[in-house]
């Protein structure tokens, strides 16, 4: 377990006992490389970590030079001839596995109960980029390399655990796609992660282009609205999810990655929740709910409460509301169907324009035209103001996908309310529900913690859940709840 | 669709989340109705009786899980009354939760037209609401049990503000005498109120899926104390407000005194309005899980009918039934006939089935191995 001393198990001498030992430690990555480096010298890294010229030329190649030379192999030979670099001399095998996921290369000589660690790590190759969609205010600036190498190596470099363990597979006839599969050993469920292999081994394709593929392939439900898996283009976010016992999965090609289990209430979360203090995360995200629950039934309230059920407003109110849409040439339904539809198209359309100007028009033509439609009698202030507030408040979610679904959902709750006014919403509202509650995802439930009820998970929800609580949450049945010790408490 | 059976047993939050809309869903607005012709302004210690008199209920339930772990109703009353009393037995006490259902869906439907949608027909309503309860049924208990988990929260504060909200000009004089009726009048109005606790017998169906009886007795009680205490508000906001004499003549007396209330600095004026949608929402769980409870009762009496196919027909059924009751008067009688004629014998009948099973040296540790 996390909190035990590490394992005082020393260096095997024997070549194929450590060669055994580090891979059962590791979980035999696909990335653990073993290389002979001359009689009995065995050279040990991983290959996500290491920088290949700097071995060769810094570790095998001098090796191997001594091992065609007349002189007997030692340890005091081997090191006087490599060149000037941090090497560290390693008795214990927990050490040794440390130093391997730092970036350096064991070597190991048959016979000898040490191994030397030297530092041959490589900087990332990949220029670093920002998030596009999740972008944050405090926090990491990094996105997932689309390489999946660079990427395999973000991830050891944020998590150098020796329980991290990242499977590789091969997708796609033609395409031949990478794919690593990322999970804590000790602490994801083991049913989670038999089932991600079982999905990803029934996949025959002829290619995997992007992650998006992948996701559709593995879903529970791939006729549901919701997206059952999580995407995310941040590394952070990544990690943190490995560390609640979920798993990530990337693919070559793709700077996102997917999570999984998904519930929905992952979909709400954001990193920099966890970057700030309780109550500075948790009014963030009280704040992102709220907004996602306008961006659903803002527009549909609006119809329900003006055109079926008005005698709920205040008499001064619904008089406002109502001058404001004097003079407008379209009903109330189709007035704002219509600027629904526009919106669409505008956020569809500025995705492709390029950034630099992108913004400007965006801004220009929403104002313009806003004011030109009101100016002409097409669509009332009031509408207007409902539908960009709907606009606004759809962004305040981090997960895209999710975003899109309430976009679609949107219009049926638009169309309920415009049948049945208040009772409509209410119904659809439970349709939809309805919908959430009979989907799973990799055997969670996807309204968890709500449904089925976790009382100490559900502080995690509208709220974040303090982070001095030292127990994961039990939603995605993790092997090892304990996560924190402060020292305080060790002391008591 | 699955054929609406599901397998492992049910958390006891679920249990909770489960029994307190069915218990808050089927009738609560209308909570007071009956027990004020009875007791007059001190109607409201009728929803305490009421409590009382479904504890053995619950103790029975207890009981149950500890005699015939993982049973239901059916297949110990087949086994103690043999199979013609059984399924008979049975199905009569599936046919008040269907009749029950039928003037429910009715009832709220009115109470959609009345306050929502006063130009819609009754018929779009009703299919609405039936089509919904389809949708939600179609695959089986553990949706519904979601459902309801992921609604508990949000309901029940809203309801217990829903019922302060109601007390608010409320007439304490209205609420006086406390006492205002001979004994035996507590009983009967306490009977006449039971039936809102009629939700509980349907733990004796689900088999099981039940948790241990401790956690079953320990939620299920807890449930059926968080409905009381805001069933005994609404009753203590009708009456207080109103005053018995017009609590009694009211539909909706729960409602209405939750309606007249108004807000008049909040954006939406007339709260109750708003309330009515989340009371629709307890309802809509409560009802689906009815539904399911019968249509799963035929299932298990019938292996060959189709489950899915069941709901529908009973969906039908419903709608039919909901329809052809001409008016919130006929509703309000179907209502008291099922009080004084069916709600006591359906009750009654988990007791007959258990005391015969004993008698008969059915069930203990023997056959729980």
């Amino acid at each position: 377990m996390a909190w035990e001393p590490r394992s005082g198990e020393k260096i095997p001498q024997e070549t194929p006992v450590f060669i055994t030992a580090l891979k059962e430690r590791l979980g035999d990555p696909p990335d653990l490389v073993f290389t002979a480096a001359g009689e009995g010298i065995t050279v040990a890294y991983l290959a996500s970590l290491v920088e290949a010229s700097e071995l060769a030329g810094g570790v095998l190649d001098p090796l191997r030079r001594m091992g065609e030379g007349t002189e007997k192999f030692s340890w005091r030979n081997l090191l006087q001839s490599l060149p000037a670099r941090e090497i560290r001399g390693r008795e214990n095998l927990a050490e040794a596995v440390e130093d391997l996921l730092s970036g350096y290369a064991l070597v190991h000589l048959a016979g000898s109960g040490t191994v030397y660690s030297f530092v041959v790590s490589r900087p990332f190759r990949w220029p670093p980029t920002q998030p596009q969609i999740e972008r944050t205010i405090r926090g990491s600036r990094l996105s997932f390399p689309e390489a999946l190498a660079e990427a395999v190596r973000l991830v050891r470099t944020r998590l150098r655990d020796a329980s991290l363990r990242v499977e590789g597979f091969f997708l796609g006839r033609r395409t031949r796609t990478a794919i690593a599969l990322f999970y804590l050993v000790d602490v994801a469920d083991p049913g989670l992660v038999e089932e991600i292999r079982r999905r990803l081994s029934r996949i025959e394709i002829d290619g995997i282009v992007d992650s998006g593929y992948l996701e559709q392939l593995i879903t529970d439900n791939r006729r549901s609205l919701f997206p059952l898996t999580q995407s995310t283009e941040r590394p952070d976010k990544g990690v943190a999810a490995i560390l609640e016992g979920r798993a990530a999965i990337l693919v070559d090609g793709s700077p996102t990655a997917i999570l999984v289990p998904a519930t929905i209430n992952e979909l709400y979360q954001s990193s920099d929740d966890y970057y700030y203090g309780l109550f500075h995360g948790s009014f963030l995200r009280f704040f992102r709910v709220l907004g996602n629950l306008l961006a659903v039934a803002l527009p549909g309230l609006y119809v329900a409460l003006l055109g079926v059920n008005p005698e709920l407003l205040p008499i001064k109110f619904a008089l406002v509301v109502a001058q404001s849409r004097a003079g407008v040439a379209l009903p109330l339904i189709l007035e704002i169907l219509l600027m629904e539809i526009i919106i669409e198209i505008f956020r569809e359309g500025s995705l492709r324009l390029p950034t630099t100007i992108g913004q400007t028009i965006g801004v220009a033509a929403g104002v313009v035209l806003g004011i030109a439609g009101v100016e002409a009698g097409i669509v009332s202030s009031a509408t207007l103001v409902v539908v960009v507030i709907t606009a606004i408040a759809s962004y305040s979610g981090p997960n895209y996908e999710v975003g899109i679904t309430w976009r679609i959902l949107r219009f049926g709750m638009l169309f309920a309310a415009i049948f049945l006014g208040l009772f409509g919403l209410a119904v659809f509202g439970l349709v939809i529900l309805t919908h959430a509650a009979n989907q799973n995802s990799f055997g969670v439930s996807y309204l968890a913690p709500w449904a089925p009820m976790r009382p100490r998970a559900l502080f995690d929800t509208i709220t974040r859940r303090p982070l001095a609580q030292n127990r994961r949450a039990g939603t995605y049945h993790p092997a090892e709840e304990d996560r924190l010790r402060l020292k305080e408490r060790e002391e008591e | 669709m699955t054929d609406g059976r599901n397998h492992g047993s049910l958390a006891p939050e679920a249990i909770f989340a489960l029994l307190f809309l069915a218990l808050s869903g089927m009738e609560f607005l209308a909570a007071p109705y009956g027990a004020v012709r009875i007791l007059g302004p001190s109607s409201y210690w009728a929803v305490v009786v009421g409590m009382i008199l479904a504890m053995p209920v619950l103790v029975l339930a207890r009981a149950w899980r500890r005699r015939f772990p993982g049973k239901n109703l059916r297949a110990v009353a087949t086994a103690a009354l043999g199979r013609p009393l059984g399924v008979i037995g049975n199905l009569l006490f599936l046919a008040v939760y269907l009749i029950w259902l039928v003037v429910a869906v009715r009832d709220a439907g009115d109470l959609v037209l009345a306050y929502l949608l006063d130009r819609t027909p009754l018929w779009v309503v009703v299919g609405f609401f039936l089509l919904g309860m389809l949708y939600v049924v179609a695959n089986g208990l553990s949706t519904i049990f979601r459902l309801a988990e992921f609604v508990l929260i949000p309901a029940l504060a809203l309801r217990l503000l829903m019922s302060l909200v109601s007390l608010q000009g409320m007439e304490i004089s209205h609420l006086f005498p406390a006492f205002s009726a001979p004994l035996l009048a507590y009983l009967r109005a306490g009977l006449d109120l039971f039936r809102t606790f009629l939700p509980l017998a349907a733990l004796f169906l689900l088999g099981d899926l039940l948790p241990g009886p401790e956690g079953l007795f320990r939620n299920a009680s807890l449930a059926t104390g968080s409905a009381t205490a805001i069933l005994f508000l609404d009753a203590l906001g009708a009456v207080g407000v109103f005053g018995a004499d017009l609590a009694g003549e009211l539909a909706w007396p729960g409602l209405a005194a939750i309606h007249h209330v108004s807000f008049p600095y909040l954006l939406v004026e007339q709260l109750g309005l708003l309330f009515l949608i989340v009371w629709l929402v307890t309802f809509f769980v409560a009802a689906s899980f009815y539904l399911h409870l019968v249509a799963a009762g035929l299932t298990d009496a019938f292996p060959r009918l189709p489950y899915s196919w069941t709901t529908v027909g009973l969906a039908l059924l419903v709608a039919f039934g909901g329809l052809i009751l001409p008016n919130a008067a006929v509703v309000r009688t179907i209502f008291d006939g099922l009080r004084r004629f069916a709600m006591l014998p359906a009750a009654g009948y988990p007791f007959l089935v258990y005391f015969v099973a004993v008698l008969r040296g059915l069930g203990g540790r023997k056959d729980a191995a």
